[in-house]
């Protein structure tokens, strides 16, 4: 894990952003004193202070539309994992549904025992892990969640009590959960860092710029610099933690995966779901798995 | 002659950014020294308000360019990452649908002509698009293994919807290598490149006729905006090309399947060491 990935993941937004925000204000102090050291007679102050205006107000545009439409970028990435995450669970509880549906008590009762097991690894373990900084998860840590789905589908197809039909169906939503997981597993960082590096050098010039824009009086250049480095650290702020969707403080939930567990747990019950063994035809009872 | 592309495959961010900058900054101090001979700063004091104000119109207006242009770029940047996405998404699938086919005999042959897809898409297909040229001939291994799949997979005796699910996939793997090789190709046109360095240009003439009572202000003022401009132009040619500039498109993606198929079945079902 990265210190980036810790940092978002471990301390509260509250934490890192006034830390963001006063090492900001730290280099704009610098910024401003060294203007103030190149820029000591009175009539260079005022010119360079009119140019640097015009200056400020061109880059100005280009970099309140670049953040604003990062904001976005990151924003809609965001979004559409969320909408990732909702039909990952779809996929399960549609699945669920089919088994549940097609197939008499004896025969249905493994399949959805190893959904639920498959199930109980994605919020308990999977999820876990991203949301204690790991964006994109390790082979170990994503195989027994594959190990649990490729049990799950070897079974069904080489089930003869199932027909071709309900097969082909789960298979069809079979096929949409491990795109639906693959996509939420190899999450990697949505906006790419050469975008925050041109960011952040952007930013310093602008932060010089502004220290120039003001020299006529330090008390006005201190208030007006601040009150940019503030603003803009604010934007940063909420755009670095959208572009984590698993932590930090706005966040991806788990909460369509418990909501379709709750509801397979209402219909049949932990001891149902959780009881490693099946009955045969004779009532007598054996283990799911080899 | 060198090629934009084969500057960025070859040296790194840092270098040719660089580079932008040093030229932009060079040809802002010969337009100032240049323009000072026939607008002499002290004389054009007078016509600031204009001019600034002049200056003020046209930079929003290429400042809203470059803003939407460095937009446009992103999102093919993240387009050509979904494709790479849905592409291993769906030789997963292929790969998965597989080891439904009802003799296991006959499912060793077709998962490993799967993973050596998958290995001449990491070392042969991605170097050749990082390093821009991918063509007909570096294509063709890629496609003639998914040739072979597609024979083994018709010619194979099994269940008709397993071979069925199996063309399927095929049929959506074929349109995602398709675009995803195309994608390296897609690069914003000539004509846009043209526009911009021309507009850079003008800025830049524009900021250099100010009148200033130091040269040292009008400098500051110029370099302040050519570094700026100039890392814009940095960022919308890195995000425009994904393939060559640096890693932003990397193979992590076909990394992890490979990884879990090894997983899965152990290094001698691959026939490696």
């Amino acid at each position: 894990m990265s210190i980036y990935n810790y940092i978002l993941s471990h301390f509260p937004i509250w934490l890192w952003g006034s830390v963001l925000i006063l090492v900001a204000l730290l280099v704009q102090t610098s910024i401003i004193f060294c203007v103030r050291y190149i820029y000591y007679s009175h009539s260079e102050k005022q010119e360079i202070s009119e140019i640097g205006l015009w200056v400020f107000q061109v880059t100005g545009t280009i970099y309140a539309i670049l953040l604003g439409l990062l904001n976005y970028v990151a924003l809609n990435n965001f979004q559409n994992l969320k909408i990732n995450l909702i039909n990952e669970a779809n996929q399960i509880g549609n699945i669920f549904r089919i088994i549940d549906t097609s197939m008499d008590r004896t025969t249905a009762q493994p399949f959805e025992h190893q959904l639920f097991q498959y199930l109980d690894q994605v919020i308990f373990h999977e999820f876990k892990i991203e949301q204690n900084g790991y964006a994109v998860l390790s082979i170990e840590q994503r195989e027994p969640g594959w190990k649990y789905l490729s049990v799950f589908v070897k079974s069904i197809i080489q089930s003869s009590s199932i027909n071709d039909t309900t097969k082909s169906k789960i298979l069809d939503n079979l096929n949409d959960l491990y795109n639906s997981r693959r996509i939420r597993i190899n999450h990697f960082s949505p906006l790419p860092n050469i975008i925050w590096y041109i960011s952040s050098i952007s930013i310093f010039l602008m932060m010089f710029n502004i220290a120039i824009c003001t020299t006529k009086s330090i008390r006005v250049n201190i208030l007006v610099s601040y009150l940019f480095v503030i603003s803009i650290c604010l934007i940063l702020i909420i755009t670095i933690d959208i572009n984590k969707p698993f932590f930090g403080a706005i966040t991806l939930s788990d909460k369509e995966f418990l909501y379709v567990r709750k509801n397979m747990l209402n219909v049949f019950g932990i001891n149902y779901l959780t009881d490693t063994r099946t009955l045969d035809s004779q009532g007598i009872k054996h283990d799911h798995f080899q | 002659m060198i090629t934009f592309n084969e500057i960025l495959a070859k040296y790194s961010i840092l270098t040719w950014g660089s580079g932008i900058i040093f030229i932009i900054l060079l040809s802002q101090t010969v337009l100032i020294f240049f323009l000072e001979k026939y607008f002499p700063r002290k004389t054009m004091l007078k016509y600031n308000q204009i001019i600034l104000d002049i200056f003020n119109v046209i930079g929003i207006i290429y400042a809203i360019l470059y803003a939407l242009l460095t937009f446009f770029v992103l999102n093919n940047f993240q387009q050509i990452e979904n494709t790479l996405n849905a592409e291993v998404s769906t030789i997963g699938n292929i790969y998965r649908n597989m080891s439904l086919v009802e003799h296991e005999n006959n499912i060793k042959p077709l998962q490993q002509q799967i993973y050596k897809y998958v290995e001449i898409i990491i070392y042969q297909e991605l170097p050749y698009q990082k390093q821009g040229v991918i063509n007909v001939k570096s294509e063709l291994p890629g496609w003639n293994k998914l040739e072979t799949i597609s024979r083994m997979i018709l010619k194979q005796p099994m269940n008709e919807f397993i071979k069925s699910k199996l063309i399927d996939n095929l049929n959506d793997l074929y349109q995602y290598r398709r675009d995803r090789l195309n994608s390296s190709s897609l690069q914003l046109p000539n004509g846009i490149w043209i526009i911009t360095v021309l507009s850079i240009l003008f800025m830049l003439m524009n900021l250099a006729i100010i009148g200033c009572s130091t040269l040292k202000s009008k400098m500051i003022a110029a370099y302040l905006l050519g570094i700026s401009v100039g890392l814009m132009v940095i960022l919308v040619a890195v995000i425009d090309r994904p393939f060559v500039s640096g890693d932003y498109i990397n193979d992590q993606y076909y990394r992890n399947l490979l990884a879990h198929m090894v997983n899965m079945y152990g290094k001698e079902y691959f026939g490696l060491e």
